[in-house]
């Protein structure tokens, strides 16, 4: 024996810590210890195998983290730390990372932040900001910037924005996870869905519309920008899609029920116009369902969900919102456990949509309920669709659907 | 009066090249885009470790990582810096469920559903039924722990935090740690020689 026996305590520290040379050499030579470093072994290797909770699905964290930043607003405020020389710290520490902070809330979702506010809520005037918010439905954002660069971060649903005469230095914007709306001086709604700008409507002043694809547009008032369908299929995702896409008839007569005062006018000599991005209402029955859909999410009415979805996308027609609305009638439908039908409405929604940013989710979620099923082919194509999206937590149900996959062939007979 | 609607920007990502202390320092003043961020990094290691401490389903689960993240804003400007973050946000995470067993899931009958087995692993076929026992057995173990033990156990041995950090996020010397995770090793081996 090369040492004496440790005692089992220290053995269990030491399991945990890795062992030492002295140990190494004493567990070989000593049967007693050795044993019960097997036993220790035994034991966390079991307890890894233990089964986590469920993963919390991207449109389940979306939520939550939403509900989180809206409780943190209408919390009491953070606490002060013990020591005084620890409050001249931190609010030091925090003052010289605030402009990082907002400098990459510009540029990215991941550190935005949110709030929600029930329906139908009055128009409110900003404490610190130049501007007044009037919220539409269930709507969630929050006011991420003060003055000299006030910001409003939205993420879902509707805003009407009245902004005061900005003095010389100052800004106001409003941003989503794929733009910005500076204004300076002007009042319009704003609409977002799932972080990605749908609408602006002027109601009055002028906005200059500069899409990333496409003719620049000058709204002025009574005027509305849309954001441009997705583009053409691929041939890829088509074959990927077993089942029939979901039929999306749109309803006669949507398009012009809400006309505008005057069409959206081209500026300098930018290439043709994108279709998408010319002014046209949003069809109000679209909207309205679509809210109603989310609403009916909240409150855990997945079939009610379903169904206002499925509504909103058939008034919506060609409408951008179709897309949303067809997306979160599929996550609605497998919600309320109606995997069959889940399934063909992920299966439609790729057809539909293959270069949605939402053709990830889509893919990593079809791909899962595709396994329930054993279609080991289907769900592993549609895991490797994903394995490329931009968000990390769809990188990794892929990989996890992956892997799930080949445990399974690998267990099979 | 013109406004003016800037070129569309796909996400970056750069909220990744910040440090967890530079998020929880701007936390500490209300900076609700750094805990959007802190949430973003940790939200799926909490809801896994609140699962496994605490039992609870879906709906408390959220409801624990809420409370958890709110207190981290809380408390954000007491951090001392004797544990990483990331530990310390665990060790937040467990007093939350210390509180929230002592409260809620007291009304509840915890060991009965607890000693169920687990859904996953009902639901893997490809399990032979007697692992599949074994890992119920480990499963009921490991609920009817009790809180000190299930908490060291759950930190070292399934979250790997190493039990110096585990023990001053925790409160407690580190001896008392080693001896706790002993002490809950003890009995799961004793579940699984039953």
């Amino acid at each position: 024996m090369s040492r004496a026996c440790p005692h089992e305590v220290a053995l269990t520290a030491a399991f945990s810590r890795g062992a030492d040379a002295s140990l190494r050499a004493h567990l070989v030579s000593c049967a007693a210890c050795a044993a019960a470093w097997a036993d220790i072994a035994q034991v966390v290797e079991l307890a890894r195998g233990l089964p986590p909770a469920a993963p919390v699905s991207v449109e389940r964290r979306e939520e939550l983290r939403t509900e989180l930043l809206a409780r943190a607003e209408a919390a009491e405020p953070p606490r002060p730390p013990r020591r005084a020389r620890w409050i001249v710290a931190s609010l030091i520490g925090a003052a010289a990372l605030v402009p990082l902070l907002l400098s990459v809330l510009s540029s990215s979702s991941s550190s935005s932040s949110s709030s929600s506010s029930s329906s139908q809520a009055p128009a409110v005037a900003a404490r610190e900001l130049r501007a007044s918010l009037g919220a539409h439905g269930d709507v969630h954002f929050v006011r991420a910037g003060a003055q000299p660069d006030e910001i409003v971060r939205l993420s879902q649903g509707m805003l009407t924005v009245e902004v005061a005469r900005l003095a010389p230095g100052e800004r106001f914007r409003v941003v989503t996870g794929d733009a910005e709306v500076e204004v300076r001086g002007t009042a319009f709604d704003v609409v977002a869905s799932g972080d990605r700008l749908v609408s602006v409507r002027v109601l009055h002043g002028r906005v200059e519309v500069r899409p990333a694809h496409g003719a620049s547009v000058l709204l002025a008032a009574g005027e509305r920008w849309n954001a441009p369908p997705p583009q053409a299929m691929t041939p890829v995702a088509a074959e990927e899609a077993p089942t029939p896409p979901v039929p999306a008839p749109a309803l006669p007569g949507i398009h012009g029920v809400e006309t505008p005062g005057r069409q959206g006018r081209q500026l300098g000599s930018t290439p043709a116009i994108d279709p998408g991005a010319t002014p046209v209402p949003l069809p109000a029955p679209a909207d309205a369902a679509f809210q109603e859909g989310w609403a009916a999410l909240r409150r855990d009415d997945a079939a009610g969900a379903a169904a206002a979805f499925e509504l909103s996308a058939r008034s919506a027609g060609e409408d951008a919102i179709a897309e949303d609305a067809w997306y979160w009638r599929a996550v609605a439908l497998a919600r309320g456990k109606r995997s069959d039908a889940a399934r063909g409405a992920f299966a439609a929604f790729l057809d539909r949509y293959p270069g949605s940013p939402r053709a990830g989710e889509a893919s990593a979620m079809l791909g899962w309920l595709l396994l329930t099923i054993d279609d080991l082919d289907g769900a592993e194509a549609h895991f490797r669709a994903a394995a490329d999206d931009r968000v990390d937590t769809v990188r990794a149900s892929a990989r996890a659907g992956l892997k799930a996959v080949a445990e399974r062939r690998a267990a099979a007979p | 009066m013109k406004g003016k609607l800037l070129p569309l920007r796909r996400v970056a990502g750069d909220a990744a090249e910040m440090s967890d202390d530079a998020l929880l320092a701007a936390s500490a003043v209300g900076e609700s885009a750094a805990l959007g961020a802190l949430f973003d990094r940790y939200h799926a290691r909490i809801h896994r470790f609140l699962g496994r401490l605490s039992g609870t389903d879906r709906r408390d689960l959220d409801d624990l990582v809420q409370a958890t993240f709110l207190e981290v804003r809380r408390s954000a400007a007491r951090f001392g810096g004797r544990a990483s973050v990331k530990t310390w946000i665990f060790g937040i995470a467990v007093n939350v469920v210390r509180h929230h067993v002592r409260g809620e899931m007291r009304r509840r009958a915890m060991n009965q559903r607890f000693a169920e087995l687990p859904a996953g692993l009902a639901a893997a076929p490809d399990t032979d039924a007697e692992q599949r026992q074994l890992l119920a057995r480990v499963a009921a173990a490991l609920a009817e722990l009790p809180h000190d033990l299930k908490v060291a156990l759950v930190m070292c041995d399934l979250e790997d935090i190493p039990g110096a950090e585990a023990a001053r996020v925790l409160g407690v010397r580190e001896g008392t740690l080693w001896r706790r995770l002993h002490e809950a090793r003890k009995r799961l081996r004793a579940a699984v020689k039953r």
